[in-house]
């Protein structure tokens, strides 16, 4: 869906973003993760025809959106971090002055136009000036516009910035229902904490290079030696010494009726402990694996820029 | 007319700018302005303290025009050269571009829609200055002339205003320069039918001089100018001049329009050498020799000579046009040489350097100057022989080459906006070196001192001093050579990675 080929661009003095290859399957959230000045931004300009690479290529749904950008931006929304919208028109007004910009069929632009007003949740405000619209407004309304033309592909670069915290979760909220409706998403951001539990791949960028691109459970697995398992019980067994005890079992640390252990063995074997821990007296409540945070996985796979 | 039709563009401008309540107050105050300038119009008429006769230039009709003219052509110029700056700096112009509106479509949308309100605003008080027109009997069909010039006016100003917008970083900046030129043309149109100027189809630059005659306003202008020969209204080259420049710039803005700004590159190779044989061909056809042969019609006047001195300067112009449209983009330049090192581009490429389309440029200019000669029907335009002026067109070559491969350097350097601080340190260059040549030269008794035919291309100009100018040439051309040295290693340069924030 989203083919990234050697990509490149340098300017006089410095490269920007160097030989990046990404291939974004249909239906990802692919999330792009690295500190400022990493080289997001310009790739993302790059894979929506903004900015010319010096060498390589981006096709997006097969089509190379340099060489045939009129046919190629039928299938991407884009939106930047800071932006600003036409304030002198109605919310309408720009979703349709949008909607024709994407020479979508005349008739079917007014229906659009409520749907899409309704999915940011804007209803209120259909005929209302935009400079009326308070920056989170503003923000729905720049992934309205974003979205609608019905692209496949939506490439956002930091989207979340400078909204509040409530504005933020209404943009997951959002972006989430989008990838429900089967959109591939290309996303950046610096806020590790956006992405959790929202993206199905990651992409980490240093210096303009791809340090690490995959799925995420992929990446975690390939990089993890072991798993980290919580376990909770009732009473005062010394659980510690019981899993100290047990093969494949490290850094067991006990807090209250709590323990949390790494694990390094097989799935098949991981099976096995906690009914070691019941035969060995000891009550388990609860036993699950701690899954990384996007942020944990970033800190362990990157060069340790700045943020 | 499909561009127009249903073009997203220009109706989103229609929405913002000509909302009703908004519509409402303008064509009021634009008419309360008209009621105002007629009322004082008639008071003066009627204390006889404006005119003792009535006559048609002094109808009310021209009291309305003339603050129309200045207000739409203010109006149009200001807004279109701030328009796709500000939007870049408001990043909604990214979003335009990630539409699927062509350039042609951007552009007619804004051409169009940009200044609409200026449209509106003045369109409401035609009705009233053509009814006060008509009542002090100026003719309809001059008066419908003379809006329609305007129109043509104004869109090319429009047009000229989108051009400086997509170049400059900063909405405002710009924007004297553009003033300025426009506050000096109509001058300078009516100061070439004065003197006998050999080339009076230049006048049409202004449409004024050629809408005087439309209101027998001054007898003493002609209203024809020669064409390759024949007498043509200037009017009609007006419209030439306007239309064919137009066209030129919307060539430039079809090709950059929907590019970042770092890649513009204003015409291509090919299109600059149009550009350049198309000005010498109009100002071969503006030619009139018939002033330059008539002692009797030309005492005082412009010279044979001057005549060649006028078209080395124009064309020198011209050699500055076509490198700084052909400056190619930092980036362009370093995979074109990149390539061409590997034998995979050559060195004329449409992303190499723009020199030797320069030198091109001077060959096109010597088959003017060849073609201007032979229409005088002498070997030599005056005491200009082809030599001298063929040597003329090298130095002046020389020197705009060094001056543009320091442009071309300077994209390549960490400068922020680059050619323009080229452009400063250039001028910079030649203010010094007239300065600094006067001071050593005081006392010369010479009009030109000679470092100044070292440093700058003037000698050229003066076949006696045509050593010295040549001798300059040369050490420019060591210049250039180094020029390119410092382009190469530049080029060779192992770029850094990124630094992170």
């Amino acid at each position: 869906m989203i083919e990234l080929r050697t990509l490149r661009k340098e300017y006089p003095t410095v490269v920007a973003v160097d030989d990046v290859q990404v291939t974004i399957p249909e239906g990802e959230i692919y999330g792009l993760i690295g500190p400022n000045g990493a080289g997001k931004t310009t790739t993302i300009r790059m894979a929506c025809g903004l900015l010319s690479p010096t060498s390589g290529s981006v096709r997006i749904c097969s089509i190379d959106v340099h060489r045939q950008p009129e046919l190629a931006q039928r299938n991407i929304g884009y939106l930047s971090d800071f932006f600003s919208v036409y304030e002198d028109l109605k919310v309408w007004e720009y979703l349709d002055y949008f909607a024709n910009a994407y020479k979508m069929a005349p008739a079917q632009i007014p229906a659009r136009i409520d749907e899409v007003i309704h999915q940011v949740g804007l209803e209120v405000k259909r005929d209302a000036m935009i400079k009326g619209l308070s920056r989170g407004m503003k923000q729905r309304m720049g992934i309205a516009r974003a979205v609608i033309h019905e692209p496949r592909v939506l490439l956002l670069d930091e989207p979340a910035s400078g909204l509040d915290p409530k504005a933020r979760a209404d943009l997951r909220n959002l972006l989430s229902s989008l990838r429900d409706t089967g959109a591939t998403i290309l996303i950046s951001s610096h806020i590790l904490s956006e992405l959790e539990g929202f993206c199905t791949s990651i992409g980490i960028m240093e210096r303009g290079r791809m340090v690490r691109s995959g799925k995420i459970d992929e990446i975690t697995s390939a990089e993890s030696r072991y798993k980290v398992v919580r376990v909770g019980w009732v009473g005062n067994a010394d659980v510690k010494a019981i899993l100290g005890a047990l093969p494949n079992v490290s850094n067991v640390t006990v807090d209250g009726s709590e323990a949390v252990f790494r694990f390094s063995g097989a799935d098949e074997e991981l099976a096995h402990v906690p009914g070691e821990l019941t035969a060995r007296g000891v009550p388990v409540l609860s036993f699950n694996e701690v899954k990384q945070t996007v942020e944990e996985l970033y800190l362990k796979l990157s060069t340790n820029e700045v943020m | 007319m499909n561009l127009l039709r249903r073009n997203p563009e220009l109706l989103r401008h229609l929405r913002s700018e000509l909302r009703a309540p908004r519509m409402v107050l303008a064509a009021a105050l634009a008419n309360v302005l008209c009621f105002l300038i007629s009322l004082l119009h008639s008071q003066m008429v009627a204390s006889r303290s404006y005119s003792d006769a009535w006559t048609e230039s002094n109808s009310v009709f021209f009291w309305i025009l003339i603050p129309q003219a200045l207000v739409l052509a203010l109006w149009c110029l200001s807004s279109t050269t701030q328009s796709i700056a500000s939007e870049r700096l408001l990043k909604t112009y990214d979003f335009l571009r990630t539409t699927r509106l062509t350039a042609g479509e951007l552009l007619a949308g804004m051409l169009f829609g940009v200044p609409v309100m200026a449209y509106f605003s003045v369109g409401c008080t035609i009705p009233f200055a053509i009814a006060a027109g008509l009542g002090s009997r100026v003719p309809l069909s001059a008066m419908l002339v003379t809006y329609f010039m305007l129109f043509v006016f104004v869109v090319f100003l429009s047009l000229v205003g989108l051009l400086v917008s997509m170049l400059v970083q900063k909405p405002r900046a710009g924007g004297a320069l553009l003033f300025l030129w426009f506050a000096l043309t109509p001058l300078f149109g009516i100061g070439m039918l004065g003197h006998n100027f050999p080339y009076p189809g230049l006048a049409a630059l202004s449409i004024v001089p050629g809408l005087l005659p439309l209101y027998h306003a001054s007898s003493s202008v002609s209203s024809t100018a020669p064409f390759f020969g024949a007498q043509v209204p200037l009017l009609f080259l007006s419209l030439l001049l306007y239309g064919s420049f137009g066209t030129w710039i919307v060539v430039a803005l079809l090709r950059n329009l929907r590019r970042e700004r770092e890649e513009i590159q204003l015409l291509s190779r090919w299109q600059a050498i149009g550009l350049a044989a198309y000005l010498n061909l109009l100002m071969l056809g503006f030619l009139d020799t018939s002033v330059l042969q008539d002692g009797a019609r030309n005492p005082y006047g412009f010279t044979a000579g001057q005549a060649t001195i006028f078209h080395l300067v124009f064309n020198n112009l011209i050699f500055y046009a076509v490198g700084l449209a052909t400056l190619t983009p930092a980036e362009r330049l370093k995979v074109w040489y990149r390539e061409y090192s590997e034998g995979k581009q050559s060195y004329l490429s449409e992303s190499g350097l723009p020199w030797p389309w320069m030198a091109i440029a001077a060959a096109v200019a010597f088959l003017a100057l060849l073609l201007e000669t032979a229409s005088t029907g002498a070997p030599a335009l005056g005491k200009w022989t082809l030599g001298d002026s063929a040597l003329s067109l090298f130095v002046f070559l020389v020197y705009a080459t060094r001056d543009v491969l320091f442009l071309q350097w300077c994209t390549l350097t960490r400068m922020k906006n680059p050619i323009l601080k080229g452009i400063l340190l250039t001028w910079l260059y030649y203010f010094a070196a007239g300065v600094l040549s006067s001071t050593m030269a005081a006392g010369y008794r010479s009009t030109t001192p000679p470092g100044l035919s070292l440093l700058t291309p003037t000698g050229a100009l003066m076949p006696g001093q045509a050593t010295t100018a040549m001798f300059g040439a040369g050490l420019q051309i060591g210049v250039i050579l180094y020029l390119l040295f410092l382009i190469r290693d530049r080029l060779t340069r192992a770029p850094a990675q990124v630094a992170t924030a």
